[in-house]
């Protein structure tokens, strides 16, 4: 298999192609390593590529193979991820300046549990500077480029997760979502992507921005790679006291199930609050796709969404600040302007308020998983209202217009997080001007399986994500 | 019903917290504060003397399937 077949894989067919022997581990590391070097230059999507290492492990793997050891589901497959999951001894940049003086002292849970099912890491990614922004803009290294065009955003804040995957330079990475930041990037960049249940994945060991909220969960090319992965890293974690104890379905063994009979909700209200046409368009075309696979749709009542949004903000404000607190004090000149002005805007949080903030969550999901839950399956929804924009025309710096754009960016995927269900962004096709849109499927509490069943036959009877970017290295 | 914040009262607020805060960065985060104190203030009042925070970790487990 030459190079370019090799890089037109998904996650899971690299895996089983090496597991057979049709690949070895060291030609796809060394396939992978020159993409991502031929496309860092345009998409700036790499801030470290540990070239030698990655290459003396997946020669490694390729070793064991041939001695019969199998490392895991994932045997020899290169990954790279977002750049603040700790690798001890290895400090993290957090996207920023604050991270690079800490080297880790113990690796995250969700990377030892990728080496232990045999992925080879070869690098970290772009991301937005401690989490916290859905555009993909960084002020320290460089802001981070679409590989759909280059002069349009990524999303974010797991940037560098989205457009590596996407432009054929990686086959799965780590992202993390705690307001929108796996789903918003997964769409701009046309990739899969699932926002897990809160508590599904361990939080040990990965930066955090907002504890109550924060979850860790892959960007990857077909919903299939997204339930291998989210496979190997989930379950209960003794370092992480909110990781969930239930046990973790074989997301892979369910995933064919059958989705005729299952009800697909589509909101009357908010989410289609002055969306894009071409969106509203290609996401009623998802519907028919699901209609004509035998699912039912129906059209549900929500709650009042709106009315939740500012305790979610709250609650991510409140918690950053007091995260970043003694940095902010003491190294403020190490922050960008712009992460600096969101991050001490949390400072301004009445403790009264947050608490309520957080007595609401409860009630929400109650209501929520009442109303909507009780009739459907999944509700379907697009991640974003509008196209994807430019990077210069959402440069907003720390002025005035920042609020806007991060509260227009992040309005339809805010709201998963205050519920912390799980939720799945899956190509769902073309705008005219060529770029991805994504639709979002929102699922019952721990209920993965069931959004990636729905995913996996939407991405089995279409074909946008076996589409890869017209980008020329 | 709340009032707005005062550009002021938000940076004299950072300000005691050890934040350096200019006029400006007083008015952007009194904006800030207003819009969210206002917009939550509906749904804050609906909740019940009851309610904790400890409500959510029980419904997330409670509409599992």
């Amino acid at each position: 298999m030459n190079d370019a077949a090799i890089l037109e894989l998904s996650c899971a067919e690299l895996a089983r192609a090496i597991r057979d022997r049709r690949v070895s581990a060291q030609k796809a590391m060394e396939a992978t390593l020159a993409r991502a070097q031929a496309v860092q230059p345009k998409l700036n999507a790499f801030l470290r590529l540990d070239t030698e290492l990655a290459l003396d492990a997946a020669r490694l793997a390729d070793r064991d193979l041939a001695r019969g050891y199998l490392h895991g589901p994932l045997h020899g497959v290169p990954m790279a991820h977002k750049d603040m999951y700790y690798r001890k001894g290895v400090a993290s940049s957090y996207g920023g300046k604050i991270g690079i003086t800490r080297p880790a002292p113990s690796t995250a849970t969700a990377l030892e549990r990728l080496d232990a099912a045999g992925a080879v890491q070869f690098g970290v990614l772009s991301m937005v500077e401690c989490a916290f922004g859905p555009t993909g803009h960084n002020y320290h290294y460089g802001h981070c480029r679409n590989a759909w065009d280059p002069q349009r955003i990524t999303g974010g804040s797991s940037s560098g997760s989205g457009t590596s995957v996407a432009a054929r330079a990686n086959y799965a990475a780590l992202g993390s979502d705690t307001g929108g930041s796996i789903r918003l990037p997964a769409s701009f960049c046309g990739t899969s992507g699932i926002k897990p249940t809160y508590g599904r994945v361990s939080r040990a060991g990965a930066m955090p921005l907002s504890f109550s909220m924060d979850t860790v969960g892959p960007l990857a090319r077909t919903v299939e790679d997204c339930a291998l992965v989210l496979g190997a890293i989930a379950g209960q974690d003794a370092r992480d006291p909110t990781a969930e104890a239930r046990p973790v379905p074989d997301y892979l063994a369910t995933l064919a199930r059958p989705v005729a009979g299952l009800v697909i909700g589509k909101p009357r209200q908010y989410f289609y609050d002055g969306c894009d046409a071409e969106i509203v368009s290609l996401m009623e075309a998802s519907l028919e796709t699901f209609r004509k696979l035998g699912a039912r749709v129906v059209e549900v009542d929500l709650p009042d969404v709106d009315s939740w949004n500012a305790a979610a903000t709250m609650i991510i404000s409140a918690e950053a600040a007091a995260l970043h607190g003694h940095w902010l004090r003491t190294r403020p000149q190490d922050y960008s302007a712009q992460a600096r002005a969101r991050l001490e805007l949390g400072f301004t949080i009445p403790a009264a308020a947050y608490i309520d903030s957080l007595r609401l969550r409860g009630v929400a999901l109650r209501e929520f998983a009442e109303q909507v839950f009780s009739k459907v399956d999944a509700l379907h929804a697009p991640v974003v209202s509008f196209q994807t924009p430019s990077i210069e025309e959402t440069d907003v710096g720390a002025g005035p217009k920042l609020a806007a754009l991060l509260a227009q960016v992040t309005r339809l995927t805010r709201p998963g997080n205050f519920l912390g269900v799980p939720a799945l962004s899956v190509p769902a096709g073309f705008t005219r001007a060529g770029m991805p849109v994504g639709m979002q499927l929102l699922g019952r509490p721990f209920d993965e399986a069931t959004v990636f069943a729905l995913g996996h036959a939407f991405q089995g009877a279409t074909e946008f994500h076996r589409k890869a970017p017209p980008l020329q290295a | 019903m709340t009032k707005p914040v005062e550009p002021e009262h938000a940076a004299a607020q950072l300000a005691s917290q050890g934040i350096a805060a200019t006029l400006e960065r007083g008015e952007e985060s009194a904006r800030f504060a207003t819009q969210v104190l206002g917009n939550s203030a509906r749904p804050f009042a609906r909740l019940g003397f009851e309610e904790e925070p400890s409500g959510y970790a029980a419904a997330l487990r409670k509409y599992a399937p």
